[in-house]
């Protein structure tokens, strides 16, 4: 592309929108930077220096600290582990769930009320029906005791991360639900018309209307699942400490742990580091999505 | 990847745009007060707004010590507000979440260079340690050193210099109790057992108080001590053993069978959990907060009773064990650190401190001697319990005055590393004492979940 | 549909829910047990049975139904703790105006972002995205600097102006508006329309379930909030009831049950009347794409 050419394409996207967009944005700009931008490009910076106040450039300093250390690679890959099971599993199940409750059921208000519950029940809660399930002295652990079959400590083994998925799908399924059932409704019932009328199979039209018309939903509830899926640190702490079983030592755990000893250097690089992963994935889905654009045009 | 850089560009050109103005800012306006403007003493120069300074002391609450020691100030200093800056809680003791809340609370602070110009600690473990890592606080050293009006004879300056950390010290102790073990002397000089108790270690004391089951003392060499407790002594003891930089070995045959052995300890009746009177066993674990105090638990434990030093860790020096309730610590960034320092040398003074002889020792001698005297022209502690007075004699207070000069063994206090590994062991000790999971099962769950804290 | 088929999809997923409400019943009808009843069926969660001497193990009670029918964690909860009440009020007044804002501040910018041609468009958008991915430790220090700066601390707009200001409600409906064909707005430009008139007679009506979706989420998550109110409220009575309910530990067990039904209950209302906004929504039939 020539330099002229791409001045002509710069002052065509300027003219087109500019001023309406500036219009648009201005409140939001205003606030997201002072309440979110700042603040994340202070503690980017911070990934650099040596403290916080008055901190020099130490350069990757900080990030060969983090290499160094072996908890920070256990939390990560543990933390991958966790988000590469659940998530996709989070995001099937919900999807399935969404159809059969977008169809015409009987009691069909009284069902999607039942998915979407667990979602408002409190930390304090969960926790104390995590403990009456899974601690040693548990139901579940009861219920294997009269088997004749062997305790298991659910939270201190291998066993944890199970757990850990079960509490995360069946706290979070809600929330999913309800996008992508939001989602659903934003179909124009035409196009599935238009397909029966083309003698359309069932699977080439969810293929085809279905699920190309979710893509952004999906894009949403698939990014929100992942960042849900951070957040079981609270009731896995309040359950287990800052220092659990290896198998869900996660790296919000790593991170807490750090904002705890005040060691905001590691604690910032490997924000950045988890941020640039999901960075990746996020390019990936805008291509995705700027292909679903171009056809809606 | 054109994309991918002009990604990166934006990002460029968003933080140096969003960095210049607060970071920047902000550095320039902390450096004159980190360089820490000297005056002709050497003093730490202040700012004032309008010859008014402000220093702000953060504290769970303000009891009724520093209450009065603001008040008092205050007349003196008129130019001078002391503001508490407290902590909401529900209850008197702080539940875990209120804990992690203060810890995170102070810690924002500390971080963001703002906060309180003191910090009052109490018994909360706020991680001092790491504060001082990343030069949160004031090394006061510097302080004592450059201040002529310091005179170091009038205070407990072994209390002060064994509080040290990282080759300096950061916090300034105003009021401590001291450890010990009041021990059955007849009895044990009957078994015939000698016990070297200026540099005995906890594992030692495993030793003798088997001797002595054996050999005619009384059963129970200790009541009233939790076995995680004693197990925490001894893995402090063979630390070196257990912990090597990032690499722990709690699964090795070492640990489990130091493991079985606190346990048989336990099933022997040797040291127990429970409570039992203490004639009948050789030695009861006590503090000492005053000679009152001391006088009072001599008479009552052992109709001929001897203190001992409390047993100490390997990786300690010897000596007699002290804990600090009330200390204060000084942040790096406070603006009006000369202010703030005069302060505590205030809390310090004589007027101040004998404010708290009911519930500690002092940190200024002169409480602490006047304390004795008063004791003294007293005569007698009456002890209904004894059922006889005591007799308060300058000889009979000797042990005490020579223990509060001695006492030069802190307990751990502010070291992460110790307080997190014994929080992990005493939690997972639980399930062997009580025979739920074997000692392997058990020993290999602690490293575990060590090894996540050693290699962060 | 058959009714055969439609009865057995029901039944499939009726069992689901219960599962799914299997704890939610247990905080429901524990909220009725006395706090001895609670403390004596829980009293063994994170504690060691001591079986050296021989004992047999035990094993905490999970129990459903209360032996005796009691208000009285409720009683205790809500006229014993005036705190409870102030804290449930705290909620509110941080909540719907988090709410109320970011809806309005949101559906502008993601109006921008979904359907405005302009430089820099989709850059930017990712760094929206970028600060929805950091956990909060790291922006924890940075955010105590500014708001102290503004003047915020110990406030409750030091919680409410972030909150409306979050990337959250931008990206969502950034993501229901990318769904409404562009000829619509083609449409109503050639009709005359600005992009303001568009917004708000076009996209706005088009987008309601997901405004209605926003709303819940929101509510939930601005509901549970643990972290912000943490760090930024000083004193205890501006804290909002969730902190109430992260800290309810050992010796708070006996009422956590019912603190919990209380707390769960205006969301549970607000679902159930938003419900029908998103599931049943507007259907863009009848309009050609």
């Amino acid at each position: 592309m020539t330099n002229k050419r791409y001045w002509h394409k710069l002052i065509r996207l300027l003219r087109k929108d500019w001023a309406v967009a500036a219009f648009f944005l201005a409140l939001s700009l205003i606030g997201f930077a002072l309440f979110y931008l700042i603040p994340f490009a202070m503690g980017f910076l911070y990934s650099f220096q040596d403290r916080t106040v008055d901190g020099s450039f130490v350069g990757l300093d900080n990030y060969m600290a983090l290499q160094a250390s072996a908890s920070f690679r256990k939390a990560a890959s543990n933390t991958f582990l966790f988000t590469s099971i659940s998530v996709p599993i989070i995001i099937a199940l919900s999807l399935l769930f969404a159809h059969l409750l977008n169809q015409k059921l009987f009691a069909r208000n009284w069902l999607q009320t039942a998915f979407v519950l667990p979602l408002v029940v409190p930390v304090a809660s969960i926790v104390m029906i995590w403990q009456i399930f899974f601690d040693w002295n548990g139901t579940l652990n009861a219920l294997l005791q009269s088997l004749h079959v062997e305790r298991i400590d659910w939270m201190k083994s291998d066993w944890s991360m199970g757990v850990l998925i079960i509490v995360y799908i069946w706290k979070n399924i809600g929330y999913s639900i309800i996008l992508f059932l939001a989602g659903l409704q934003n179909i124009p019932k035409d196009y599935y018309e238009t397909a029966d009328i083309e003698g359309a199979g069932k699977l080439h039209k969810w293929i085809h209307i279905t699920l190309v018309y979710l893509t952004p939903t999906m894009f949403f509830v698939i990014l929100i699942s992942i960042i849900n899926s951070f957040k079981v640190f609270r009731e896995t702490y309040l359950i287990a400490g800052g220092y659990p079983h290896d198998r869900i030592y996660m790296l919000q755990h790593y991170m807490n742990n750090m904002f705890l000893s005040l060691d905001v250097q590691k604690l910032t690089a490997a924000a950045v580091l988890m941020v640039g992963c999901i960075l990746v994935f996020v390019t990936g889905m805008l291509a995705i999505e700027r292909r679903f654009r171009n056809f809606m045009e | 990847m054109r994309k991918a850089m002009s990604i990166l560009f934006m990002f460029i050109i968003v933080i140096v745009s969003a960095c210049s103005a607060p970071t920047g800012g902000q550095t320039s306006s902390n450096n004159p007060n980190n360089a820490t403007a000297l005056s002709e003493e050497g003093m730490p120069l202040d700012e004032t707004k309008g010859g008014k300074k402000t220093v702000v002391v953060s504290m769970l609450a303000a009891d009724d010590f520093y209450l009065q020691a603001k008040q008092k100030y205050e007349a003196q200093h008129p130019n001078t507000t002391i503001q508490f800056k407290e902590f909401p809680a529900e209850g008197a003791t702080l539940n875990p979440a209120e804990v992690e809340r203060y810890i995170k609370q102070i810690s924002t602070e500390v971080l963001s260079g703002k906060g309180a110009d003191l910090y009052a600690v109490s018994t909360i473990p706020l991680p001092i340690d790491k504060y001082v890592n990343k030069k949160a606080f004031v090394n006061l050293e510097e302080l004592i050193k450059r201040d002529k009006t310091f005179d170091p004879n009038l205070y407990q300056m072994n209390i002060i210099e064994n509080s040290r950390m990282n080759n300096g010290i950061y916090t300034l102790p105003l009021q401590f109790y001291m450890e010990a073990l009041f021990g059955d002397a007849a009895n044990i000089g009957n078994a015939g057992v000698t016990i070297d108790d200026k540099n005995w270690t906890w594992s030692e004391f495993a030793e003798i108080s088997k001797k002595l089951a054996d050999k005619g003392g009384h059963s129970v060499s200790l009541a009233n001590w939790a076995p995680e407790l004693l197990l925490n002594n001894l893995v402090s003891d063979n630390y070196p053993k257990l912990v090597n930089g990032q690499t722990a070995s709690f699964d090795s045959a070492f640990f489990t069978d130091l493991l079985k052995q606190v346990k048989s300890l336990y099933d022997n009746n040797i040291i127990k959990s429970e409570n039992v009177d203490s004639k009948k066993t050789n030695f009861t674990y006590s503090i000492i907060t005053s000679p009152s105090d001391y006088l009072l638990r001599l008479g009552l434990y052992y109709s001929n009773g001897k203190i001992y030093q409390k047993p100490h860790s390997a990786d300690q020096q010897s000596g007699v064990s002290f804990s600090v309730t009330r200390e204060l610590a000084m942040n790096a960034n406070s603006k009006v650190k000369g202010e703030a320092w005069n302060f505590m040398k205030f809390l310090m003074s004589e007027e101040i401190q004998s404010l708290t002889k009911e519930n500690g020792i002092s940190i200024n001698k002169a409480v602490n001697d006047k304390a004795v005297q008063d004791l003294v022209k007293q005569g007698s502690v009456n002890n209904p319990k004894a059922g006889k007075a005591l007799e308060a004699s300058e000889e009979n207070l000797q042990p005490f005055k020579e223990m509060v000069s001695e006492a030069r063994l802190r307990d751990y206090g502010y070291n992460d590393e110790h307080n997190k590994l014994s929080a992990i062991i005493t939690e997972e000790a639980k399930a062997f004492f009580t025979g739920q999971k074997t000692a392997e099962a058990t020993a290999k769950l602690m490293q575990n979940r060590i090894m996540s804290y050693l290699n962060e | 549909m058959t009714v055969f088929r439609k009865l057995v999809l029901t039944l499939i997923m009726g069992g689901l829910a219960l599962a799914m409400l299997f704890p939610v019943a247990v905080t429901f009808t524990n909220s009725f047990m006395t706090e001895a009843e609670i403390n004596y069926n829980y009293h063994l969660i994170g504690q060691m049975v001591d079986v050296t001497a021989g004992e047999k193990d035990q094993f905490i009670n999970l129990k459903l139904i209360p032996d005796w029918v009691s208000f009285s964690q409720y009683m205790e909860v809500l006229f014993d703790k005036p705190v409870f009440l102030q804290m449930f009020w705290n909620s509110v007044f941080m909540v719907v105006p988090i709410i109320v804002g970011q809806v309005l501040v949101a559906s502008l910018a993601a109006y921008a972002f979904a359907k405005l041609r302009f430089w820099g468009r989709d850059k930017l958008f990712v760094i929206y995205l970028i600060t929805m991915l950091m956990p909060f430790q790291v922006t924890l220090v940075p955010n105590y600097i500014i708001a102290d700066k503004l003047g915020l601390m110990n406030t409750t707009s030091s919680i409410i102006l972030p909150g409306i200001f979050s990337a959250f409600g931008v990206f969502m409906l950034r993501q229901f508006m990318l769904h409404i064909p562009n000829s619509y707005i083609e449409a109503a430009k050639i009709d005359g329309a600005g992009h303001l008139r568009v917004f708000y007679q076009i996209i706005v009506p088009l987008i309601h379930p997901g405004i209605a979706a926003l709303v819940v989420l929101l509510f939930v998550d601005y509901w549970n909030m643990v972290e912000q109110p943490l760090i930024f409220l000083e004193d205890a009575f501006k804290q909002p009831l969730s902190l109430y309910l992260s800290q309810i530990n050992e010796g708070a067990r006996g009422v956590a049950f019912a603190a919990s039904v209380l707390y769960m209950t205006p969301m549970v209302l607000l679902f159930l009347y938003a419900e029908s906004y998103f599931v049943e929504g507007i259907q863009l039939s009848g309009i050609k794409g």
